[in-house]
């Protein structure tokens, strides 16, 4: 110990001193404890148990600040100032009786919370110092129990109050941690995470099985009082559990069912207020959402998609992950339809009018059915036959090829969204196979039909024409290619006849609303004015007015603007709402949607227009009109923007047939729409708005380059890509393509978000994971090549300057980089994760490579270790081939370097494969350690083998045998340090040479802090007992005495004492001489006492070695001696040295 | 004046609503904090589809010398240099929730519902180790100015009644308070308790 430190310790007991005497006025002592930290702060050293021990003792205190500072300054010792785990569980036996004497007595809430959150905060830490050490823990575990006890009393009890109940829940949430089991799909850390999996099934102290019922019951118990207690506790509880599920998942079951139930608990209403239930209502959702993305594949995430739903108000879809929007949607009218029957006596009884159209068709129907069953049979047999008649005379009045309404076959249900209108195309004409060439009006269901008919019939409701619009929006919405001026359209039911788009835009319906200028009126629509406006009655308007090429554009400009500024009017009122709501009724008392307006705008654009060349440009100008007025609010106006572009696509096809050489308006002006909205857009309208145009092409699909490169946007930019790909197989060549692209980038960024978004199809998808495995194995492929594939081109470029930017691209001739061969490794890899077989690819692939791409194939190791894990790491053992012996050693050694105790199966396997294969010796540095000491002993020459007389050879070796002597102390049978050089020593000649076992014995000699004098002197003990002194004893010697000049006494009377044994042996012989030299002029400097004390051969041998300067030394130091000094010296000693009297 | 309990005020953008309140709560002596839980600070640009678009981090000062020089008009009268002249007295630049809030705060007030979302996430994210219980409080605000100030001065009157002497145990008063609050503002608000 130095004095500065004696120094700090003094001045830490004054100090401690100066705080525990009561007489001491209250600030006094609270300054000393506040210096006590500040040198705590600067050398936390002084920390030691006895030290904590006195410092909790002041918890016993009577005055609260000195209390309340005790506890925060262990929360400071324990949590913040970084003090090692192992002090820290030393220290908490010193600590807890003093906590556990606050817990259970103390009266001041702040103190008793402060004391409660860091019980939470060391809860894990008793629980391991308790596994560790179950011989001296009892009392320890013991307060720690009777800790727990009082702070679930405190939770239990209805007079605790509201912030000592928070710290509870926190407190009980860490038990309920640690006392359970880490699951496979746990998330986080497990060296961090302290759980039931650390301790082995029959401790001492701790009962595993009544813990994790305890924890069950914990959690169950928790969750049970949300019926009772406050909104603040509740949320408490709820936000506590967020972290225990991502570790726990085995209960996110139990959390779940508990929000479900306590949506159905009718009396909170009472007991809460509503800002109070919402709050709550809103930390579950959070929780279930954050869950919902975390364990997006498990069993259980349509319970928690459900309890979500069950937990009402607004959900919006895009923060949900792509596969649950489906059923968020569908769920969502189940509950509009349950909702709606419970509504239903009320609007009978009051009477109220209602707009019908309001409702979703499946609630409609479902107050249909009701209302029929309220109707008796026999009318509804009597009506059933009304319409039958109707429907004969009126089928004889229409064409020919009438349809039967009471069609047998069965009903056609349709997708809800076909993603591209070509397949939709192709369907469509499959119908047309089916049905009437004529009949081309689809019915969504011919039972709904007929029910809304009869009913129609029967209750004087005030709907049909707003029912009808719904079937009639349907109907456009979902069907862009179906030309909507067949006569035979009207001929169905009277009641379906109302097609809009078979109006043109009447003055009246604009007088309803804006003014219109009169010119309106009579502009030329050839194809809209040619429809009958009245069915059955033969009806012909006049011939229009001619108008100039001029007045014409200038009118078809004015309407459309018109048509514009109605839909600007309009849609502020009814922003958020459906499209299908009614804006506006027109004369002829239907109604107009918003739906229909945009139809009628978009195809009075496309074809409503004749196209000449000529006009071309003032299309376009109006086509700008409409990209301006679409991105004065894009986000309101998708359906605008897609009705419009279906519409251009439709026309375009139209005109492609009659003219192949027609140029494409789609195309051009999706790509102008998309270049003005992607700046800034950042959110998921932008991946459905792609999801819904009716043609993706590479073109316009490239774009999403730019946001992929945004760090901001990528995340946007991959799941369009992802979304593409799943949801319009024509765009999935391309889309994959850039995809698969970005999983070779090389930045790790966007790197692993495409393979993330890659990998999720791997291997279920039949088409897609597919895909993905073969580009994987590609680019695995392409590791063999001598230089690395040109890159892929990741920037977006407008069509007219790709060319030129391509050439800029071509890559140089470049070499392999550590960074091309981890991106042309990675999504193997996470293929790889879910795929094991994949793996002997790789090692196929590594050994053909080249040497290099082997190295840096290696230095990846961390990440391939991850990857397969223990099982694959083994299983790679047992069938590697030959040529990657070092890739499955570096593997090997990667792999115990990350653990603390590499599991015996990975150590017998390797052992086995080793003796097998005649594998070198290099293959034990990892595991030898682990070995028992039999074993150890029996292979240790292998590893001795390997030293080549190289330096880092030998540091190796040095690192092996220090892992050997610290790793085996644990052991119940020890290898020590002393065994371990013993056995250097007689090693078999034929099996180690002499070269290599001394080699290995000197680097014994570089472990200066195992290797120390004791144990050396112990050693050489041991050896010059043996009948036999081993050959490297001399050097042995030697190096000891050099280490260890205090080895010398001993050691030279060993010497002395075998002296003859050591002159039989030449070898020996020689080292004793190299020794004696070397102890006379460097060790003992001119001290001759030793060699003296030889016997007479042994002395002259020693002297008239070939090299002298022992002997001119001894001489010179004779010389000046003293007479008497020298009268001592034998004779032949004189005679040697030529020394005159 | 307070007895120093820890606020943080958060909002989208840690430009507006965020600021108005970190400005009067300074102003009279709380410890406050502000931060933004967007990805970006966006601030309105010449047209809906062109915003300014900056990182957190970027200091308010260069943020005004940017707009001033992009069309001083145009910024002056909607307003945004005055704020961010404001802005800048106060603090150097945006902060981040997620990567600057480093320190435990006892109330935080997020101005919108999604904030709230987002800190009640992030905190779980965390993984609650600080074992720090932490009130949270939304309070819907719009994004304009005017909205801004008179939330400002809402935040004010909240802060005053939990940050004062009288309040020993804020765990114990606070559903009173957030009662006795809503009497007077007719905001929507939500609260939850949540650990650091």
């Amino acid at each position: 110990m130095n004095n500065t430190y004696v120094f700090e310790d003094k001045r830490v007991s004054v100090l401690l001193d100066q705080a525990t005497e009561k007489q001491k006025e209250v600030q006094t002592r609270l300054d000393a404890l506040n210096s006590f930290k500040q040198l705590v702060e600067e050398q936390s050293i002084i920390l030691q148990p006895e030290i904590l021990h006195t410092i909790s003792g002041l918890l016993r205190d009577s005055v609260n600040e000195i209390k309340e500072w005790i506890v925060d300054f262990l929360d400071f010792t324990f949590m913040k100032i970084g003090l090692s785990r192992t002090l820290r569980k030393d220290s908490l036996e010193k600590v807890l009786p003093s906590i556990g004497y606050i817990i259970n007595y103390e009266s001041s809430p702040a103190i008793i919370k402060k004391a409660i959150l860091w019980n939470a905060s060391v809860y894990p830490l008793i629980f391991e110092r308790v596994v560790e050490n179950a011989s001296d823990s009892t009392s320890l575990w013991n307060i720690s129990l009777s800790i727990k006890s009082q702070i679930m009393r405190f939770f239990d009890s209805e007079n605790t109050s509201q912030g000592i109940k928070f710290c509870a829940v926190k407190y009980l949430v860490t038990v309920a941690k640690v006392q359970s089991r880490r699951m496979p799909d746990s998330l986080g850390k497990p060296e961090e995470d302290i759980s039931l999996s650390h301790c082995h099934s029959l401790h001492p102290i701790l009962d595993l099985q009544y813990l994790e019922k305890e924890s069950i019951s914990i959690v169950n118990g928790m969750l049970t009082v949300m019926r009772t207690e406050s909104s603040s506790v509740i949320t408490a509880i709820i936000n506590a559990f967020g972290p225990l599920l991502r570790v726990r998942p085995q209960y996110v079951l139990t959390f779940v069912n508990h929000v479900v139930s306590w949506t159905k608990i009718p009396e909170r209403n009472l007991r809460l207020s509503q800002f109070q239930i919402r709050s709550v209502n809103k930390s579950m959702k959070v929780q279930l959402m954050a869950l919902l993305r975390i364990h997006e594949n498990a069993t259980f995430v349509m319970e928690i998609l459900n309890a979500i739903i069950a937990l009402g108000g607004k959900n919006d879809p895009s923060k949900f992950p792509r596969q649950f929007r489906r059923h968020l949607q569908r769920d969502s009218i189940e509950e509009n339809g349950r909702g709606a029957v419970q509504r239903i006596p009320n609007t009978q009884q009051s009477n109220i009018s209602f707009d019908p159209s309001q409702f979703a068709l499946p609630f409609v129907v479902e107050v249909i059915c009701l209302v029929l069953k309220t109707i008796p049979q026999e009318r509804l047999n009597q009506a059933k036959k009304a319409i039958q008649e109707r429907n004969a005379k009126q089928a004889a009045l229409a064409a020919p090829s009438v349809p039967q309404p009471e069609t047998e076959s069965k009903p056609k249900v349709r997708d809800q969204k076909p993603r591209d209108p070509r397949l939709e195309e192709e369907e469509e004409e499959d119908d047309d196979d089916e049905y009437d060439a004529g009949n081309a009006i689809i019915v969504e269901d011919d039972r709904l039909e007929r029910v809304i008919n009869e009913i129609v019939q029967e209750i004087p409701l005030d709907s049909d024409s707003d029912l009808s619009v719904e079937m009639e929006d349907k109907k456009f919405k979902y069907e862009p290619t179906s030309p909507p001026y067949e006569v035979n359209d009207m001929d169905i039911e009277d009641v379906y006849n109302d097609d809009i788009a078979a109006e043109p835009p009447k003055s009246d319906m604009m007088e309803d609303i804006t003014p219109t200028p009169p010119e309106v009126e009579s502009t030329p629509e050839p194809q809209v004015v040619s429809i009958p406006a009245f069915k059955f009655q033969p009806y012909a308007l006049p011939p229009p007015e001619s108008l100039s090429h001029d007045q014409s554009n200038s009118f078809i400009k004015n309407a459309f603007e018109n048509i514009l500024d109605v839909e600007a009017a309009l849609s502020a009122d009814v922003k958020d709402k459906r499209s299908n709501v009614v804006l506006t009724t027109l004369s002829n008392g239907k109604r107009l949607s918003k739906s229909q307006l945009h139809i009628m705008a978009s195809r009075f654009l496309t074809r409503g227009l004749e196209t000449f060349e000529d006009d071309r440009k003032q299309f376009d100008d109006l086509r700008e009109l409409v990209i301006k007025f679409i991105l004065k609010d894009f986000r309101n106006k998708t359906d605008f923007a897609l009705t419009w572009l279906d519409e251009e696509w439709y026309h375009d096809s139209i005109m492609l047939r009659k003219d192949p050489s027609y140029k494409s308006n789609y195309s051009i002006w999706l790509c102008r729409l998309l270049d003005r909205i992607m700046p800034a857009l950042e959110d998921r309208i932008f991946t459905q708005f792609l999801l819904d145009v009716p043609e993706l092409f590479e073109d316009a699909v490239d774009r999403i380059k730019i946001f992929c490169n945004d760090p901001d946007r990528s995340s946007l930019g991959f799941t369009t890509l992802s979304e593409l790909i799943e949801l319009r197989p024509p765009a999935r060549p391309f889309c994959l393509k850039i995809l698969l692209a970005y999983c070779l980038h090389k930045d790790e960024r966007p790197r692993s978000s495409a393979i993330t978004t890659a990998n999720k199809w791997f291997p279920v998808h039949p088409v897609i994971g597919g895909e993905v495995e073969s580009f994987a194995l590609q680019s695995l492929k392409q590791l063999t090549q001598e230089v690395p594939p040109p890159t892929y081109d990741y920037h977006y470029h407008h069509s007219e300057v790709s060319e030129l930017a391509k050439e800029e691209v071509k890559d140089e001739e470049k070499k392999w980089t550590q960074i091309d061969v981890e991106r042309h490794l990675d999504l193997f890899l996470s293929l790889c994760a879910k795929k094991r077989q994949l793996f002997e690819k790789l090692v196929s692939i590594y050994i053909e490579s080249s040497d290099s791409i082997q190295k840096f194939i290696r230095n990846y190791s961390q990440k391939i270790i991850d990857t397969i894990g223990l099982t694959g790491l083994i299983e790679l053992f047992q069938t590697f081939p030959d040529g990657a012996e070092d890739f499955v050693l570096r593997l090997l050694i990667v792999y115990t370097n990350k653990t603390v105790q590499p599991p015996t199966q990975l150590i017998n396997t390797a052992k086995s494969v080793i003796v097998q294969r005649n594998l070198d010796g290099r293959f034990l540095f990892p595991i030898i350690a682990y070995f028992e000491k039999e074993e150890i002993l029996r292979h240790l020459p292998k590893v001795i083998l390997t030293l080549d007389a190289t330096e880092k050879q030998r540091e190796i070796v040095k690192k092996v045998f220090s892992k050997i002597i610290t790793i085996s102390a644990k052991t119940p049978t020890p290898l020590e340090p002393r065994e371990l050089l013993v056995f250097l020593h007689q090693l078999k000649q034929n099996e180690v040479p002499l070269k290599h076992s001394v080699e290995a014995i000197h680097v014994c000699f570089k472990l200066t802090n195992i290797f120390t004098s004791q144990i050396l002197g112990a050693v050489l003990q041991h050896l010059s007992v043996q009948p036999e002194l081993p050959p490297p004893f001399m050097r042995t010697v030697t190096l000891s005495v050099r280490a260890y000049k205090n080895l010398s006494g001993f050691v030279n009377e060993l010497l002395l004492r075998y002296i003859n044994q050591i002159w039989q042996n030449e070898m020996l012989r020689k080292g004793f001489i190299l020794y004696c030299t070397e102890y006379c002029l460097k060790i003992q400097p001119n001290d001759f006492k030793f060699l003296l004390r030889l016997p007479k051969t042994q002395i002259l041998d020693v002297l008239e070695q070939s090299d002298s300067t022992l002997k001119k030394q001894f001489r010179n130091t004779i010389l000046e001696s003293n007479a008497d000094q020298r009268r001592l010296l034998p004779g032949y000693l004189i005679e040697l040295l030529e020394i005159n009297n | 004046m307070g007895i120093g309990r820890n606020f943080a005020v958060v909002c989208a953008s840690n430009q507006n609503r965020s600021m108005e309140a970190h400005h009067v709560l300074t102003k009279c002596g709380f410890k406050v904090k502000s931060y933004g839980t967007g990805s970006a600070v966006r601030l309105p640009g010449p047209s809906l589809d062109r915003p300014n678009i900056y990182p957190f981090g970027t200091p308010y000062d260069y943020m005004f010398k940017d707009l001033h020089e992009k069309d001083v008009k145009l910024y002056k009268q909607n307003g945004l240099l005055d704020m961010l002249d404001r802005n800048r007295k106060i603090k150097l630049a945006p902060e981040q929730w997620y990567t600057e809030a480093n320190e435990t705060f006892d109330v935080i007030i997020t101005c919108e519902e999604r904030c709230f979302d987002a800190i009640c996430e992030d905190l779980t994210d965390r993984g609650e180790h600080k074992n720090r219980p932490v009130h949270i409080i939304n309070i819907d605000i719009k994004d304009n100015h005017e909205d801004a100030m008179l939330g400002g001065r809402a935040i004010l009157q909240l802060a005053q009644m939990i940050d004062n002497e009288q309040v020993t145990d804020l765990d114990e008063a606070i559903p009173g308070i957030l009662q006795e609050w809503q009497e007077k503002y007719k905001y929507e608000i939500l609260h939850s308790i949540a650990y650091f």
